[in-house]
């Protein structure tokens, strides 16, 4: 019993953790039928700012980690992207991979392609026990980080005269601007809340590891788009689902593999996940129509 | 074949060959010098040229074709290669190198051409197996999941150690992708490619690239052609790889991995997204400008910056994008029939279709 609940509170934190990557890649993809693979780079970025500012107190440091990913995603929106705005879905997906590889060796120029070691605050790495369950600090932060992230923007889609924006953008992009929504504003904060989501991901991300390389992006934004895809492209609801179905799907892969066959335990994930695809070829949660109309 | 005689006089026979004519000749001319004149580490350029031509095809083959962006098509060359590699290193080498293969595998060691064949007959395999529910998919979520497909493709060799050797290098290849046999590979290559272009079934997908919608109101099966289409382009590929592990002797896990398949992307699109001869053309441009930051780096910075021509690479790719989104030849073939319209200023690349759809 102990080792079940222990693996649902490791399924619980990956799915929030692909949940929160999933919803960074997720509105983006709602407003601008992008789907950003640089996300996985602001990521990345925002590890390196971990590693640059260890020497701040940890709350400033990580307030500062999300201002600057957020202005470098609004960034890459401004440079490569706008420009971009009426190209259709595969060169805008070109264009992120290009921003993407422009972004990763350009971390390669400055610092190199060495792993380098994150000084953590003390108190991330240590574990409280609940019930009899040993539960780190991260996991803990992590569900609490994306409980609030969820209610914040749940809040701001319903509430907030801006969210509203965004729904009707992501809704009919041409629609929205025609009575009033300035095109500009709304997919530059998309970007902007996309970089904050990233940097929850690679604050709570680098609390695990301790590390930073340029390549640590890619895993989590295959993981996401992975979610974003099985829970229905251009859908909030379903990218916070299908990042939690793929953190089950792969803590059940963990628990259920033998040990010769755990290395592969990503590769049997995606296999799962190709195969809900061929039931739901929509995705789990479709309400949004992706096909353009007639 | 009836007819052979009459058609080989008719005007349309030759506008019909005429792009491959255009793509063949040049690049047999180009070789022949090269292999008569130049010197061993221009041929050896020439070689990687042709290796990276027959991937790239092999992309737009899916890709060009029907406007379904791929990112995972390289590990359908990393299959090939680890396949072929397999199956013609030397009995003995194996024994040392990799102790623990299956005892099938352990005991064969052929010549490099069957090989070869077995091994895009195996990655063709494998596409049909796993390319169906991918190519059903809409939208940017075939993307995706062939991106998930080349993850999947690159843990298995990168873990399973008593066949790839894992980690480490998978080396004891002949290396015998010499410079004519790489270029006998890539006509290959690029005649299939154009035949199947202009087949019914090439034309059928084209049709759909174009006009979802429209082309499946004329009664195409868009899933089906992209599927073939998949299949077909995936079995390039695997003879990409194959002749890429022949050419370095060796194969790595991070060899045919992201950086190579991004390589081929940016190739098709600076050459033209939309036709053959832009995947040529972007081969030849983008390996012509990373050979010369490569040489240009060496001679600047003593021994290369890491990092350097993958950022110049990536602002190209994006300032074409941009600019030029059709690319350098703006989604035409090569037309020796009007050589003239070669000289005439191409101007600002016209939008493509589905970007005047997303417009309108």
């Amino acid at each position: 019993m102990t080792t079940f609940l222990q693996y649902f509170v490791d399924a619980v934190t990956l799915g929030c953790l692909f949940a929160l990557a999933a919803l960074g890649v997720g509105i983006v993809f709602g407003v601008m039928r992008l789907a950003n693979f640089a996300a996985g780079e602001f990521i990345m970025i925002g590890s390196y700012v971990m590693y640059l500012l260890a020497f701040l107190p940890w709350p400033i440091a990580w307030t500062l980690d999300l201002c600057l990913v957020a202005l470098v995603a609004v960034l890459t929106e401004r440079v490569a992207f706008r420009s971009l705005r009426r190209a259709d879905m595969s060169t805008l997906l070109i264009a992120s991979f290009a921003v993407s590889i422009f972004l990763q060796n350009l971390i390669v120029l400055i610092y190199g392609s060495r792993a380098r070691a994150v000084p953590l605050p003390a108190f991330v790495n240590q574990s409280i026990s609940v019930f009899g369950l040993q539960i780190q600090v991260v996991s803990l932060m992590t569900i609490l980080l994306t409980v609030v992230v969820l209610l914040a923007l749940v809040v701001f889609f319903k509430r907030a005269n801006l969210g509203l924006q965004m729904r009707a953008a992501a809704e009919d992009f041409r629609m929205a601007q025609l009575v009033g929504t300035r095109a500009n504003r709304v997919v530059a904060w998309a970007f902007a809340i996309s970089g904050v989501m990233a940097c929850f991901v690679s604050i709570l991300l680098t609390s695990r590891t301790s590390t930073v390389t340029p390549t640590m992006g890619l895993t989590p934004i295959l993981y996401a788009f992975v979610a974003v895809t099985i829970g229905g492209l251009g859908n909030l609801v379903g990218s916070a689902v299908g990042g939690f179905v793929v953190g089950f799907i792969t803590v059940a892969m963990q628990a259920v593999l033998p040990p010769s066959l755990s290395p592969y335990r990503d590769a049997f994930t995606f296999t799962a996940v190709i195969a809900i695809l061929i039931f739901r070829p929509q995705g789990l949660v479709s309400t949004v129509k992706i096909e353009e109309r007639v | 074949m009836p007819g052979w005689s009459n058609k080989l006089k008719s005007q349309e026979f030759w506008t019909a060959v005429s792009p491959v004519v255009g793509l063949v000749v040049p690049l047999c001319v180009v070789v022949l010098l090269g292999a008569a004149f130049a010197s061993h580490s221009v041929q050896r350029v020439m070689i990687t040229t042709m290796l990276l031509i027959i991937l790239t095809v092999g992309f737009y083959v899916f890709a060009g074709n029907s406007g379904v962006l791929s990112f995972g098509h390289i590990g359908f060359a990393a299959i090939g290669g680890y396949v072929v590699g397999l199956l013609t290193v030397p009995i003995t080498m194996k024994a040392v190198l990799l102790p623990n293969l299956p005892h099938a595998i352990g005991k064969i060691a052929m010549a490099t051409i069957p090989a070869m064949i077995i091994g895009l007959i195996c990655v063709a395999a494998f596409a049909a197996v796993v390319g169906y529910p991918i190519v059903r998919l809409k939208g940017v979520a075939p993307s995706i999941a062939l991106l998930a497909m080349l993850e999947v493709i690159h843990q298995v060799i990168a873990n399973w150690k008593s066949v790839t050797g894992g980690d480490s290098a998978f080396v004891g290849m002949p290396i015998d992708s010499t410079l004519f046999a790489v270029l006998w590979w890539t006509v290959i290559v690029i005649v299939v490619a154009y035949l199947y272009q202009i087949s019914n079934s090439g034309r059928r997908l084209r049709a759909s690239r174009e006009d979802y919608e429209a082309a499946r109101s004329v009664g195409i099966h868009v899933t089906f052609e992209r599927y073939k289409a998949l299949i077909l382009s995936a079995a390039i590929m695997g003879v990409g790889g194959g002749l890429y592990g022949h050419y370095l002797g060796s194969l790595s896990p991070k060899i045919l991995y992201l950086g190579l398949g991004f390589l081929g992307i940016e190739m098709l699109i600076v050459g033209g997204f939309h036709s053959l001869s832009g995947a040529v053309t972007g081969s030849v441009a983008i390996s012509m400008v990373s050979e010369l930051l490569r040489r240009g780096g060496d001679a600047a910075f003593s021994g290369g910056v890491p990092g350097l021509q993958e950022v110049i690479l990536a602002i190209l790719l994006l300032v074409v994008l941009v600019r030029m989104p059709a690319g350098l030849t703006g989604g035409r073939e090569a037309n020796l029939l009007a050589l003239s319209r070669l000289w005439r200023r191409p101007g600002r690349s016209t939008p493509t279709e589905e970007s005047k759809q997303m417009e309108a």
